[in-house]
């Protein structure tokens, strides 16, 4: 069923306030299985409402979700964009239904087979961005697609902050007497979930959403003698609610960040020339563009701080790759932190003052939909890419 | 009797923050952890408050919510 709810707000609502908006209804209720509208002064849901009391408890959660979330953007301001780039032609959307169909399978929600043409085309993406990276001096890192909730997550506040993204670990106890009755209960029950029986316990980590934070991690308490630079490619994890949607919003995708931490004057000049270069890859694979300063996609109730802040000094800019249509996707995000991880991870420089840190992350899987929207589903339209 | 728009800024900075360091009306709130980012509306909301004013997207973008000298111009600007 479509459930609606009207809301003046909405009509004077600036575009990043609507467009956060639609993100955050994924989190609002769980009978939610897609956003129809936002905008007009109306918010239309499709809905597996039960009866109209759980109708009503739908419109209700939206009616919260849509308040807070407005008023988190009230100082975001809708910039224009601080450069663009238009493409030789036009991108077309409908190129990824078809690339969709022919080079992958649909494994669960937001997980994805990529076959043949489609691998080697998320192969080759990273390679240019790894060669990107490489070519500012970076260290090329591998990590864990892991992370601790222990340690510095509690100290960021990101499960707070973020919560609604995260999906966490459980394992069984190690004990002889609850393994057995765990194997038992799966052959002669099928049970799929350990419970309380089974001495199922948290892991105390999560799937890592970002690559940056075990970087952090691994250079707890360091004394850097100079910037250091790194780069990784992680297997990150967002749960995305009702918006999985194939190489634009999975639940597992490929991340590839470099990650700088350093005196605040030389980490910001790195990040310029990351960027710069990664811009002159839109021109490479002639794909429209542009970059707009952004903000993080902060769980809907903690977010009127942190957008605001973020807003107020500008840290994150985000490019946006043209799909066609009035369609873009934020492919590649250039973001400032200050002393947020420093601090709680105790890095510093020779002279004992706390240093910063920034990260620039591409989300291979989005450049790999701007690249067919641009060209085509056809592998030898995939011009201006190295080989993997 | 009137008090002094900057006692009444440091006041509600002072009930805002987690930290008893002492800090100079010049120091930036937020890098020296006066303040941390998740208090800035509620920053925001006092000051709307106790001085009848309407922050706007100029105040955050030009940091005149960043000290307390910052937040005194504001705050006389807007009265």
């Amino acid at each position: 069923m479509i459930i609606e709810v009207m809301d003046d707000r909405l009509t004077s609502a600036p575009a990043p306030a609507l467009a956060g908006l639609e993100a955050d209804l994924a989190f609002c209720h769980p009978a939610i299985r897609s956003v129809v509208a936002v905008g007009g002064g109306r918010i239309a849901v499709r809905a597996a409402a039960g009866d109209e009391a759980e109708a009503e408890s739908v419109r209700q959660g939206i009616r919260r979700v849509a308040e807070l979330s407005i008023a988190s953007y009230r100082f975001v301001p809708d910039s224009e964009p601080l450069w663009t780039r238009a493409a030789g032609g036009a991108s077309d959307l409908s190129h990824l239904a078809a690339f969709r169909d022919r080079s992958m399978v649909e494994l669960g929600p937001g997980q994805f087979a990529l076959i043949g043409p489609a691998a080697i085309l998320r192969s080759s993406i990273d390679a240019r961005f790894q060669r990107l990276a490489l070519a500012c001096s970076a260290e090329p890192w591998h990590l864990p697609s892991i992370e601790s909730t222990g340690d510095l997550l509690p100290r960021v506040g990101y499960l707070a902050s973020h919560g609604q993204h995260v999906t966490w670990g459980v394992h069984l106890t190690p004990r002889f007497e609850s393994l057995r009755r765990f194997a038992s209960d799966a052959r002669e029950r099928a049970a799929t979930i350990p419970t309380d029986d089974h001495e199922a316990r948290p892991t105390g980590f999560i799937l890592e959403p970002v690559v940056c934070h075990n970087v952090y991690r691994a250079l707890a308490g360091a004394r850097l003698e100079r910037t250091r630079l790194v780069t990784a490619l992680g297997n990150c994890y967002r749960f995305e609610g009702c918006r999985f949607a194939p190489l634009l919003r999975q639940w597992e995708f490929s991340m590839r960040e470099a990650v700088i931490v350093g005196e605040p004057g030389a980490l910001r000049e790195l990040r310029q020339r990351i960027l710069d270069a990664t811009l002159t890859v839109c021109d490479e694979l002639d794909l429209g563009a542009h970059l707009e300063i952004a903000t993080d996609p902060f769980f809907v109730s903690e977010a009127g701080s942190a957008r605001a802040f973020q807003a107020m000094q500008s840290t994150k800019l985000e490019l946006r790759l043209d799909l066609g249509g009035g369609a873009a996707t934020a492919a590649a995000s250039f973001n400032l932190h200050g002393t947020h991880f420093t601090g709680p991870m105790d890095i510093r420089g020779p002279d004992g003052r706390l240093l910063e840190t920034a990260c620039v992350g591409w989300g291979i899987e989005r450049w790999m939909a701007a690249v067919v929207a641009r060209r085509g589903p056809e592998p030898s339209a995939w011009r201006g890419l190295p080989p993997p | 009797m009137t008090i002094d728009p900057r006692s009444r800024i440091r006041h509600l900075i002072t009930q805002l923050s987690a930290t008893s360091d002492p800090f100079d009306d010049g120091e930036d709130l937020f890098t020296r952890g006066v303040l941390r980012s998740m208090n800035l509306m509620e920053l925001v909301d006092q000051l709307e408050d106790c001085f009848h004013i309407r922050v706007g997207h100029r105040d955050f973008v030009a940091g005149r919510l960043s000290s307390v000298n910052a937040i005194a111009a504001l705050v006389g600007a807007s009265s």
